[in-house]
């Protein structure tokens, strides 16, 4: 018999077909439920590279019928998990997100039906078969009374019916398991054929890239099974972390590694390791998602947060974030961090911008905009990553998606007036880093030069060389000689100063000194004119083969 | 994952370790005559959850699996249909086909659907998505259904839409005969249970009986075997009094003439192996059959055919299924199994060394 799926009005919208950023979004809700069920393992399946069916199991503390029938009738958006006083799960001691529910059937975004086999200890187990509706919505606008009815206990709200479920036998079980699983039986086929048409080798080549992506419009081109299987990402994620931050954009890579990437992202499991983020900025937050015992697998990989910042010569700047206010007496409590990779733009592209964090679990991605960030850093806003943990607070601020904000909500305008705080903070001092960096990269170079002006003077005149330059007051056009030389029986002196009025940068200055100075040493060489600009030319191609 | 003590498993795994790992160490070896050392055996398996099958090819390296992407040389379809997690996790990397094989293959039209954005809508949808990407894997150097079904299923109209599918197979094989992936032959290995004779169509039945009758009138010295063996001269009789045996010589023809269909056979020299062994737990009563055969191309000249089917035919009335008892369980098989399941918990753990 098939029984009718209630929901309150307002948690309709939760439903919504297409309400969710990408399937990712729709998964992290199941996630998030087992997470919230005590589970140490949630295993996802996609049958990747086929993309044939879905499935997510976990083995946390499962559900009886009567909780699963409480919540299909009119429960969902009423979880006893949202009290305050349940701060904290008795498992591992993690946050509650308490979306049970609509996390369950956040997944009718990518299909229409779905199997629930669940087992909590000393209940039955029971299977069911939910079925979601997908023409409730124009129903609900036209107040259709077959889906639309008054809630008794509350005229002001209605109850929608959504869809419906009906029980199945229940499949052959470990005598000791609990947990649930969720068998997504139904995909719809538009996610199956995106994931497997953009599974294919990167396309290196510009020209070729544009035809691939033109035939792909309107059509299903599906790349061959030796060509999806080249493209799947290894079964080590950090190898697939790695390989992601080759490519500019991990969506080059296809749907399934966005998915895969973003799940990582969003959930709350580790980093790959304690140092992913450079300074150590990390450990902390690291031990913290260790002690959840949280582990998330998507066909056989082990997820870990897809952060691994190394082997950049130009190093890191990286400042911790640590926030504790009342936002209109609600408590705001934050930590976290922001870290610049100078002089590299960030890769993959997905990396760059702040992700949010509340009770763990990412909100949307990461935001490049920096929080809406007015002030226009150009290219190094791509040099820029980081995280914030909401410990308390900013709930009421997330929209209904869970995967963005209400940027005008006071608790969202207090996070942002901080962090962009931090942020000019850190890029001052990033930039007084670059300064002093390009300072003493550009004495280094102006001491290499020196030492090639000195060796080419002294092959050329026979005589020991001394280059003098010294600071002299700021002129507006070079006085003649640029360079003076003064020849004794000692050796030559090579007055470099007025060449610093050349109009033109110090490295431009320098070379004009140092052809300067081979001309007026060259011109007491040589007995004929023609002489001395032999022994010009080729001191000069000397020294520009050594600059 | 502990190995068991003794029971299903040891037993199965005789098969697993006696018949289908020499079946595919020969493939292998054929394959990489043709194709060079590394050439994959590309195996095509119906898991039960549990496909030690896979772990025993790889723990004897014909099935390396890299760790950077797994099985990838592996397919299946699971007898759990939509879900196929706990053979997923058992052998990462292997491409898998979720829902039912038979439905999956038999998708070929789109019927009707009133609304193309209804559920049934979707369903078709990926029935046929599932059906073109299927084919796409093929062909397969080892095909292996463990099945553990019936053949004929109560009230299902013979032959079957497990017959079918199974043909259809067949047919997709023979596409591949030529070229660079081609497949000069295939090993077949098939496990099915023998159904009750009360549950099995007249349909069904006139099927065997039609086949047997064949091959009597074909070749009469088969009739002169089954009166030595059995002591029962007609088919009929046989059917009645021995439905077991009836089963056992019927079946495999049946099988043979769904390779003929698509112009394939059993290579003549080796016949057709059966293996039979008690059936589960729950159903002792009902044996299991495991079929191992290599399958060659057919040939165009009929006069020979009908020759090589009659040395098939004659070996199968000749002799008996291979019966696995307890005895069949050697210190090898128990070291494989042992060997198979520590393998198998490695994988299951994530541990990065296989």
């Amino acid at each position: 018999m098939a029984n009718p799926i209630k929901v309150h009005e307002k948690a309709l919208a939760h439903l919504s077909k297409g309400l969710y950023r990408s399937p990712a979004s729709a998964i992290r809700e199941l996630i998030s439920n087992g997470w919230d069920a005590g589970a140490t393992k949630v295993d996802i399946f996609t049958n990747a590279p086929t993309f044939t069916g879905l499935t997510v199991h976990d083995n946390g503390s499962g559900m009886s019928e009567e909780q699963f029938r409480a919540l299909m009738d009119g429960g969902i958006g009423n979880s006893s998990k949202r009290d305050p006083l349940r701060q904290k799960s008795s498992a591992y001691n993690r946050p509650v997100l308490g979306r049970l529910g609509i996390g369950l059937l956040g997944i009718a975004q990518i299909c229409t039906r779905f199997k629930v086999i669940s087992k909590s200890a000393g209940s039955k187990a029971f299977a069911v078969e939910v079925r979601i509706e997908d023409i409730v919505r124009e129903q609900v606008d036209a107040n259709d009374p077959t889906v639309v009815q008054t809630d008794p206990n509350d005229p002001s709200q209605r109850n929608i019916f959504i869809g419906t479920w009906e029980s199945l036998p229940v499949p052959k079980l470990d005598a000791d398991w609990t947990g649930t699983q969720v068998i997504v039986t139904n995909l719809h086929p538009g996610f199956t054929q995106s994931f497997i048409a953009t599974l294919r080798p990167l396309i290196t080549n510009a020209e070729e890239q544009d035809q691939e992506m033109s035939g792909r419009v309107g059509q299903t081109a599906f790349p061959s099974p030796e060509q999806a299987q080249a493209a799947m990402p290894p079964l080590s994620w950090e190898k697939a972390v790695e390989l992601s931050a080759e490519k500019e954009s991990v969506m080059m890579r296809g749907d399934y590694w966005r998915f895969l990437w973003e799940l990582a992202a969003a959930c709350p499991v580790p980093y790959i390791r304690e140092n992913a983020v450079p300074n150590g900025v990390v450990k902390d937050d690291q031990s913290r998602l260790e002690s959840y015992q949280f582990t998330v697998t998507v066909d056989n990989r082990v997820l870990r947060k897809p952060v691994l910042l190394k082997k950049r010569t130009k190093g890191y700047s990286t400042v911790r974030l640590s926030h504790e206010t009342i936002v209109r007496g609600v408590p705001l409590r934050l930590h976290g961090y922001l870290c610049v990779q100078e002089g590299n733009q960030l890769r993959p592209a997905e990396l760059r911008g702040i992700l949010i964090r509340i009770k763990e679990i990412g909100v949307g991605y990461y935001d490049p905009s920096l929080l809406d960030w007015q002030t226009n850093q150009g290219p190094r806003s791509r040099w820029i990553t980081g995280e914030i943990f909401v410990e308390a607070g900013l709930e009421d601020a997330m929209n209904v998606d869970r995967d963005s904000f209400n940027r005008y909500h006071p608790e969202y305008k207090e996070l942002q007036a901080y962090v962009h705080k931090e942020l000019k903070r850190l890029f001052s001092t990033v930039y007084s880093k670059i300064q002093h960096r390009s300072a003493e990269s550009a004495e280094k170079r102006a001491t290499v030069h020196r030492e090639v002006l000195s060796d080419v003077l002294e092959e050329l005149s026979g005589k020991t060389v001394k280059l003098v330059s010294r600071e002299t007051p700021k002129r507006d056009s070079v006085i003649a000689p640029m360079v003076s030389v003064q020849s004794s029986s000692r050796g030559i002196t090579v007055d470099l100063s007025s060449a610093r009025h050349v109009p033109a940068k110090a490295a431009v200055q320098n070379l004009a000194a140092a052809i300067m100075a081979l001309y007026e040493v060259a011109q007491s060489q040589g007995k004929t004119s023609s002489e001395r600009r032999d022994i010009f030319a080729a001191s000069l191609l000397s020294l520009l083969k050594e600059w | 994952v502990t190995a068991p003590a003794i029971g299903d498993d040891l037993i199965k795994h005789v098969v697993r370790y006696r018949a289908w790992l020499p079946a595919c160490q020969q493939r292998i070896a054929e394959r990489r005559t043709n194709y060079g050392p590394k050439a994959p055996l590309r195996y095509f398996t119906f898991s039960g959850g549990e496909p030690l099958d896979v772990i025993l090819l790889h723990s004897e390296s014909l099935l390396p699996a890299p760790h950077e992407h797994g099985f990838t040389s592996v397919c299946f379809f699971d007898r759990h249909g939509a879900d196929t997690t706990a053979t997923s996790r058992r052998i990462p990397g292997a491409i898998s086909f979720s829902g039912s094989f038979v439905e999956t293959m038999l998708a070929t039209t789109y019927p009707t659907v009133a609304d193309l954005r209804s559920d049934e809508a979707n369903e078709y949808d990926n029935l046929l998505l599932g059906h073109k990407r299927f084919k796409e894997y093929f062909p397969f150097d080892v095909v292996n259904f463990d099945l553990e079904e019936v053949l004929f299923k109560p009230g299902e109209p013979a032959p079957g839409r497990l017959l079918e599918a199974l043909r259809m197979m067949f047919s997709w094989q023979r596409e591949h005969l030529e070229g660079i992936n081609g497949i000069p032959g295939f090993s077949l290995m098939l496990t099915l249970k023998a159904p009750m004779q009360t549950n099995v169509t007249d349909e069904a039945r006139t099927l065997l009986r039609n086949t047997l009758d064949r091959n009597i009138e074909l070749f009469p010295q088969l009739a002169d075997i089954l009166s030595e063996r059995d002591g029962i001269t007609d088919v009929v009789t046989l059917e009645a009094d021995r439905w077991d045996r009836a089963f056992e010589l019927g079946m495999p023809k049946v099988i043979l003439a769904a390779l003929q269909d698509a112009r394939w056979t059993v290579d003549p020299d080796a016949g057709i192996r059966i293996l039979r062994r008690a059936g589960p737990a729950a159903e002792p009563q009902l044996p299991l059959y495991h079929i191992i055969c290599d399958v060659i191309p057919l040939g165009d000249d009929t006069d020979a055919n009908l020759l090589d089917y009659g040395r098939v035919v004659r070996r199968l009335f000749e002799q008996p299924p291979d019966d696995i008892e307890a005895s069949a369980v050697t210190p090898a098989v128990r070291n494989s199994l042992a060997r198979v399941m520590e393998v198998q918990a490695r994988i299951l753990g994530h541990q990065p060394n296989w």
